[in-house]
C-alpha cells in the first residue's frame, strides 16, 4: 500500500480517536441528563441566518467535484472529507455545550 | 486498464455476509438493550427521545437517516453512467435537501414546540381536518415503507453480489435484524445507532476508496486519463444531459424526500430546541463527503470500460462489483459491506421510529384518545414490526415496485409546495392544501406518465403550487401561526405514566 493509504489510515485513526470521545461524552450526558430530569428551561435559538452558510457548503461541494475533472489527485479529496465528516460528528459532542 | 484483472476475490462466503448481517445487528441489539434500561420510561421517551437529542447525535443521526443503501450505490452509479456530471447532480441537491429544512423546522419548533408529527401540524393548522390531516398522514406512511423497502432491496444486491447469498434469505435476515434491536428504545435507538453508522458509513469508505486507487497501476492519473478517453465529458459537471436525464427531476424529489417525510421531522421535534438549526446545517454540509467518496468508484467503473451486463446488468451494482473484483484485501472488502449495511440499518430503524410516531400520534391518538399508556406503547412497537414486514412482503413478492416508487414520489412531489406554503404562507387554507394535492395527483401523474419524468415533476409542483393560491384567492382567510401552540393536544400529560415493561 502507497504513502497515501497510510496516510489516510493515519487520519482515519484520529477521526475515530475524535469520534469515539465526543460519542462517550454524549452518551454520558444523555444519561446524566435523564436521571436528573433537568427540567431547566433551554434557551431559544439564536436567529442566525444559515444563508451564506448554506451556499458556502453547496459551492465548496460543487467546486470539488468539478475539481476533480481538471486535477487527478482530486479524486482523494472525498475520501479525505469524508474523514473530516467522521471527525466533525465527533467534534459536535464538544461543540454543544449541555452534551 | 484491463478489465480481465477484475475477478472476484475468494473466501466471500455466504456465511461470512450472514456473520457480518447478524454480528452488527447483535451490537445494535446489545446497545438497544443498554438504552432501554437507563433512558425509556414511557411512550414519550420512545417517540422523541423527550426532546433531549444534542447537537452530537442530532447530526449523526440525520446523516445516517439520509445515507440510504441505495445512495451509496446510487453515488457510483450515476458518475459510472454520467461522469462527473451524474456525480454533481447526484450530490449537490443531497446536501441541500437537508439544509432547506432549516426555515421550515426553526418555524414549526418554535410555534409548535411540543410537536410530534407533521400530520399533527396539518390537523391543527387547517382547522383540525381529518382530511387535511389524512392526507399528510398518507403520505408519511407511504414515504416510510418506500424507505425500508428501498433499503432492504439495496443491501440484498450488495450482499448477494459480494457474498452470494440468496437475495431473499438477505431481505428477511436484514428485517429481522433491525427489528429486533428497533424494537428496544425507540428513537434513542435511531439516533444512538445511527450516529455509529455515521462513523462507520464515512471511516472505512475513506480507506477502501483510497485502497481501490491503489490497486490501480499508475492510480488516479491512470484513471483519470483513461475515464477521460472513453467520453471527455465524463471529466466535466456540465453535461446538460445529466441535469435533463436524472439530475433536476431528483433535485425536486430530494427536497420533497425531506420536508415530506417524518424522518426528519420527528428529528425536528426531538432535536433540543437550541439545536435544532445548527443540527441541519452541519448535517447537509457534513453529508456531503460521502457521494462524493463513493462517487470515485464509478470512475473506475468507466476507466476499466465496464458495462451494466458485465457486472449483472444494474448500474447500481458498480460499486459492490469494483470492490469485490479489484483484489481488495478481506478487511477492507467486510468494511465496504459494513458501509453499506450501516446504512441499510440507520434508514430502516430510523423509519421505524418515524413510523411509530406516526401511528401513537396521527392515528391512535387521534382516532381513539382514550388509549390508555400500556396499550399505546405496545401499539407503536407493534407498528415497527408491521411497517417492516409489509416493506419485506413487497421485495419477496419479487413484483416490480416501481408503481409503488412512482406513486410515493408523485405524493410527495405533490405535498412539497402545498406543505411548504402551508408553514410559510399564512394564507393557505384548507380547500387550497387538499385540493392542490389531489389535482397534483390526478392530473400531474398522467402528465408524468406521458411526457415523462421532467414534465411531470414540473407539472405536479406547479398544479399544487397554483391550487394553494387559487384555493386562497377564492377563500380567503389568514391563520395566526401563533394560534399553533393553544391548538396543541399535548400528549405529555398522556404520558407520564410508566411504560409496561418499566413499571
Amino acid at each position: 500500500m502507497s504513502f497515501m493509504f497510510y496516510t489516510t489510515l493515519f487520519l482515519c485513526t484520529v477521526a475515530t480517536i475524535i469520534f469515539v470521545a465526543g460519542y462517550f461524552r454524549g452518551v454520558t450526558g444523555a444519561v446524566a441528563d435523564h436521571r436528573a430530569e433537568d427540567k431547566a428551561p433551554i434557551p431559544e435559538e439564536k436567529d442566525s441566518n444559515y444563508g451564506v452558510a448554506i451556499l458556502a457548503a453547496v459551492v465548496v461541494a460543487s467546486t470539488i467535484i468539478g475539481l476533480v475533472g481538471v486535477v487527478p489527485e482530486m479524486i482523494y479529496a472525498g475520501p479525505l472529507l469524508a474523514i473530516v465528516t467522521a471527525t466533525m460528528n465527533g467534534v459536535a459532542f464538544f461543540a454543544d455545550a449541555k452534551a | 486498464m484491463d478489465k480481465t484483472a477484475l475477478q472476484l476475490t475468494e473466501g466471500l462466503s455466504p456465511a461470512l455476509g450472514f456473520t457480518l448481517m447478524i454480528g452488527l445487528g447483535v451490537a445494535f441489539l446489545a446497545l438497544a438493550y443498554l438504552i432501554k434500561r437507563t433512558l425509556i420510561r414511557n411512550t414519550h421517551d420512545f417517540i422523541s427521545s423527550n426532546r433531549r437529542i444534542g447537537l452530537g447525535f442530532g447530526v449523526g443521526s440525520v446523516i445516517s437517516v439520509w445515507t440510504w443503501a441505495m445512495a451509496v450505490m446510487m453515488s457510483s452509479a450515476m458518475t459510472f453512467q454520467w461522469g462527473l456530471s451524474g456525480l454533481f447532480w447526484f450530490v449537490v441537491p443531497n446536501g441541500l435537501a437537508l439544509m432547506a429544512m432549516i426555515p421550515l423546522a426553526r418555524i414549526l419548533r418554535k410555534r409548535m414546540p411540543e410537536g410530534y408529527t407533521i400530520s399533527q401540524f396539518a390537523f391543527n393548522r387547517f382547522g383540525r381536518s381529518q382530511t387535511a390531516a389524512s392526507v399528510v398522514t398518507v403520505t408519511m406512511i407511504f414515504g416510510i415503507l418506500l424507505e425500508i423497502l428501498i433499503n432492504l432491496k439495496g443491501t440484498s444486491v450488495v450482499m448477494s453480489t459480494v457474498f452470494s447469498i440468496d437475495w431473499r434469505v438477505a431481505t428477511i435476515v436484514t428485517v429481522c435484524v433491525v427489528m429486533a434491536y428497533s424494537f428496544f428504545g425507540g428513537l434513542w435507538t435511531a439516533v444512538m445507532t445511527g450516529t455509529i453508522n455515521t462513523w462507520m458509513i464515512t471511516v472505512p469508505a475513506a480507506l477502501v476508496i483510497v485502497a481501490v486507487f491503489d490497486l490501480i497501476p499508475g492510480g488516479v492519473d491512470t484513471v483519470f486519463a483513461a475515464v477521460g478517453e472513453a467520453d471527455p465529458m465524463n471529466l466535466s459537471i456540465m453535461d446538460s444531459a445529466a441535469a435533463a436525464g436524472f439530475g433536476i427531476t431528483l433535485a425536486f424529489g430530494l427536497l420533497a424526500s425531506v420536508v415530506a417525510d417524518q424522518t426528519f421531522w420527528q428529528k425536528v421535534w426531538s432535536v433540543r430546541k437550541d439545536q435544532v438549526s445548527r443540527t441541519f446545517m452541519w448535517a447537509g454540509a457534513l453529508f456531503y463527503p460521502i457521494p462524493i467518496c463513493l462517487g470515485m468508484l464509478g470512475l473506475v467503473g468507466i476507466g476499466y470500460g465496464l458495462t451494466a451486463t458485465e457486472i449483472g446488468g444494474d448500474i447500481v451494482a458498480i460499486g459492490p462489483y469494483i470492490v469485490s473484483h479489484i483484489g481488495l484485501p478481506m478487511t477492507l472488502i467486510i468494511a465496504y459491506s459494513l458501509v453499506i449495511l450501516a446504512a441499510c440499518y440507520s434508514t430502516i430503524d430510523g423509519a421505524s421510529a418515524a413510523l411509530s410516531s406516526v401511528v401513537a400520534i396521527d392515528i391512535v391518538k387521534r382516532f381513539a384518545p382514550g388509549t390508555n399508556e400500556r396499550t399505546l406503547f405496545y401499539i407503536t412497537k407493534a407498528s415497527m414490526f408491521i411497517g417492516g414486514s409489509v416493506a419485506a412482503l413487497i421485495v419477496l413478492s419479487g413484483v416490480d415496485f416501481t408503481s409503488l416508487v412512482l406513486t410515493t414520489y408523485a405524493l410527495k412531489t405533490s405535498i412539497l409546495i402545498p406543505l411548504v406554503l402551508a408553514i410559510l404562507w399564512p394564507r393557505t387554507n384548507t380547500l387550497g392544501f387538499v385540493a392542490g394535492v389531489i389535482l397534483a395527483i390526478l392530473i400531474g401523474m398522467p402528465i408524468r406518465s406521458l411526457y415523462g419524468e421532467l414534465v411531470g415533476t414540473l407539472s405536479i409542483l406547479a398544479i399544487s403550487g397554483i391550487t394553494v393560491v387559487l384555493g386562497a384567492l377564492l377563500k380567503p382567510v389568514t391563520f395566526d401561526m401563533e394560534e399553533l401552540e393553544e391548538l396543541m393536544t399535548d400528549l405529555d400529560n398522556e404520558t407520564s405514566v410508566p411504560a409496561p415493561d418499566r413499571a
